[in-house]
């Protein structure tokens, strides 16, 4: 399933003939019709009038908006706190999905004769209830600060839109396990950086609980990434072998 | 060989309308033509016009906003062939009868025996409601139904090459233009398009802006250099 020699007709060299002729251009075919559109007209110009992406929403507590005054008044930025705590909050749920579609496909190849074998299930079942705790984490996190974990902020508009191309390669019932993991590490890549940056801004908050407390998801983050690095480096090195006996060590 | 570039395609919707079939003379698969060039461009406006919000690129979502606009002209002035007199369900049943024939050009001309009974499944479908149409038209209207549909199913469409066939027509019709209900030359188009074309344009052309040095190059024009 992973990779095999076919008939793939994408490339040039399928058709030589045909190619050379695709390459004539007729002389008579203009390169331009009159000269004032460009591509860089219209995407200055979009760019100058283009709103922003959404704003972070206000406190809807009391005690949350004067919390987030006091934080102004002292140079601090709660707005870029609770921004990247919703992207993060966002991200975490996507991450449960992403592995539930993970555990899914990897059961299936389990039960199938394809040689696309599965990893261990119960490490991904585990890594799937961590990104649980961390959404958990983060709504209560939020809850703290008087901000509304079910808000979307900006950060977590533009995050969500950059992993959907990642949930469209694992939920396609055609990617092989070892196309899922390279996802699943892309994904895990950008999630551990993103930790680690909420542990600098809780600490520049003042929030020193909140910083242990991500400094824990972020361990935990750590061995995803390792574990996903390992399985994926495998599964290219040497595709169609069961590594769920071998990596089940490892647990 | 070239086209027509789209920031010329434009047009005054005076200039969108043609003259429309007459249903009690013209030929059962005059009928058909028209309802599946209409169809087609229905399809392609409705493309553009969904696919291109999808887009966060700005000069992607104005490329398919223009093109859009060219499309929706051609739904106005396919739809306008149409005779506006046969009744609804007159024109039901040129519709049921046109799917069974689109579905049976699509079944003669497929090769691959998977995809030709996909085909044979939809025309049979089709088959069933021209002829549950076909009760209904005799029922409501008391019409013979043979007044309206051809004795037998025209020649399939033909799905093959049709490369002369467009660059005959590019060559003989690509300095026609539309005036009113007609075609003239470009040099007798009317003021209503020109001005119209000039104010569309006035601010440069998303289809100009993309096509502006491109040249296909197989692998991308990044491979060019390699």
């Amino acid at each position: 399933m992973d990779q095999h020699l076919g008939m793939n007709r994408t490339g040039i060299d399928m058709s030589p003939v045909h190619s050379k002729q695709m390459l004539q251009v007729d002389a008579e075919i203009p390169q331009t019709t009159d000269g004032s559109s460009t591509r860089a007209g219209i995407e200055n110009y979009f760019l100058e009038n283009a709103d922003p992406l959404g704003s972070v929403p206000l406190p809807g507590t009391v005690k949350g908006a004067a919390k987030s005054a006091l934080k102004m008044t002292t140079g601090h930025h709660p707005e870029v706190f609770i921004n990247k705590l919703g992207e993060r909050l966002a991200y975490e749920r996507s991450g449960v999905r992403v592995y539930q579609q993970l555990i899914a496909k990897c059961t299936h190849a389990a039960d199938s004769l394809t040689p696309d074998l599965p990893l261990p299930i119960e490490r991904l079942e585990e890594f799937c209830r961590q990104e649980e705790e961390h959404f958990d984490l983060l709504t209560q996190c939020l809850k703290k600060l008087g901000a509304d974990p079910t808000a979307q902020t900006p950060d977590a508009d533009a995050s969500g839109v950059a992993a959907s191309g990642m949930m469209k390669v694992i939920t396609d019932p055609r990617t092989s396990v070892s196309q899922c993991l390279q996802a699943m590490l892309a994904i895990e890549l950008a999630d551990n950086a993103a930790w680690e940056l909420l542990i600098k801004l809780a600490e520049d908050m003042g929030m020193k609980d909140m910083a242990e407390q991500f400094q824990h998801a972020l361990q935990q983050e750590d061995i995803h990434l390792r574990e996903v690095r390992d399985w994926y480096e495998k599964k290219c090195a040497r595709p169609g072998e069961n590594l769920a006996a071998e990596l089940s060590m490892f647990c | 060989m070239p086209g027509r570039p789209t920031s010329e395609e434009h047009r005054a919707p005076e200039d969108d309308l043609r003259e429309h079939y007459d249903r009690t003379t013209a030929a059962p698969i005059s009928k058909m033509n028209a309802l599946t060039i209409f169809s087609g461009e229905y399809q392609t406006r409705d493309y553009y016009m969904n696919i291109g919000p999808t887009f966060s690129d700005p000069v992607a979502r104005a490329l398919y906003a223009e093109i859009a606009s060219i499309e929706e002209q051609h739904v106005t002035q396919y739809g306008s062939i149409i005779d506006p007199n046969e009744t609804w369900l007159e024109k039901w049943l040129i519709y049921e009868a046109t799917e069974a024939y689109n579905y049976y050009s699509c079944m003669t001309a497929e090769t691959n025996p998977r995809l030709k009974a996909i085909w044979e499944r939809f025309l049979d479908y089709e088959l069933g409601h021209l002829h549950q149409v076909i009760e209904l038209f005799k029922k409501f209207e008391r019409r013979d139904p043979a007044e309206i549909l051809p004795d037998k199913l025209p020649d399939p469409i033909a799905f093959q090459s049709q490369r002369e066939f467009v660059r005959k027509t590019l060559r003989e019709e690509m300095a026609l233009r539309a005036r009113g209900t007609q075609y003239v030359d470009k040099s007798e188009e009317g003021p209503a398009s020109q001005q119209y074309r000039l104010q569309l344009n006035s601010t440069g052309s998303p289809s100009d802006a993309v096509a502006r040095n491109y040249r296909w190059q197989p692998g991308t024009e990044l491979a060019k250099s390699a």
